[in-house]
């Protein structure tokens, strides 16, 4: 497939929009239904994430989101110039916990971590966050 | 995308089962809708609740949270919050995250009717 890419304003109703985006770019690139639905949630838990916290009071308040596929593999890559935050150093939560604790952050992170196989943080030229996620595509063999 | 909305039922010989039935996504933008509802229920003292997902296409973790954070509350008052008839799509989450460790799920809204009416509830 070829290399797809939206770039969207920071705002909450374009929620559905990244949805309705990587959905169709997964099932072309002939992910599974299960498969597509985790891409799906991550990529939505990614994209409240970036709006709710990274781009809150930026002056450049947009993100691009862009999905290619390669040898079984489907990979979303986020970028957007808010807040430098790596989901990757985040600690991995105990679900029981997290709720007991009152702690309001960190699940959707979570699931995200739970639903890829892969996920790739840099930070670009001193102001761009890129993060790239991948799923292995291998329900459909 | 369909509206999203919640429909507010009750069952029980003195309506103290109450089924609350979400339509559509819940994500950051709807999620605030369900909160409310929940704590209007409490602050009702209603704690017999099932959230019935027939309709519901996505929950998000903003979602999963407003069904967690309160479940020792509701169970302090002997009652429970329950899931019932969740899509394969919200299933797959509730599966893989765990979440069946802390919420009992029941794959009818009549299941989840009955364990309110069995010892249990």
């Amino acid at each position: 497939m070829k290399h797809r890419r939206i770039t969207l304003d920071s705002d909450l109703k374009n929620l559905s929009k990244v949805r309705e985006f990587i959905a169709a770019a997964a099932s072309d690139a002939g992910a599974s239904p299960s498969e597509i639905t985790k891409i799906e949630i991550s990529c939505d838990e990614w994209s409240a994430n970036i709006i709710e916290h990274s781009l809150e009071g930026k002056e450049k308040k947009t993100f691009s989101v862009e999905c290619s596929a390669a040898e079984g593999r489907f990979i979303v890559m986020y970028e957007h110039e808010g807040e430098r935050f790596n989901p990757i150093e985040q600690e991995v939560i105990d679900v029981d916990d997290h709720f007991s604790e009152s702690k309001e952050r960190g699940l959707g992170i979570y699931i995200m971590r739970e639903m890829m196989d892969e996920i790739h943080y840099e930070y670009i030229e001193g102001r761009i966050n890129r993060l790239t996620i991948v799923k292995y595509l291998e329900e459909n063999g | 995308m369909d509206q999203f909305k919640i429909d507010v039922s009750y069952d029980g010989s003195d309506n103290e089962i109450v089924v609350v039935a979400p339509h559509g996504y819940i994500d950051a933008t709807t999620y605030l809708d369900l909160e409310k509802e929940i704590l209007k229920l409490l602050s009702e003292e209603r704690y017999k609740i099932i959230v019935y997902l027939t309709h519901c296409e996505y929950v998000n973790s903003a979602g999963w949270g407003v069904f967690i954070r309160e479940i020792k509350d509701i169970r302090q008052h002997h009652g429970d919050l329950v899931l019932a008839d969740m899509s394969p799509d919200v299933h797959l989450v509730y599966e893989k995250m765990e979440f069946s460790k802390i919420l009992k799920s029941f794959s009818s809204l009549q299941e989840s009717v009955s364990y309110f009416y069995s010892d249990n509830g």
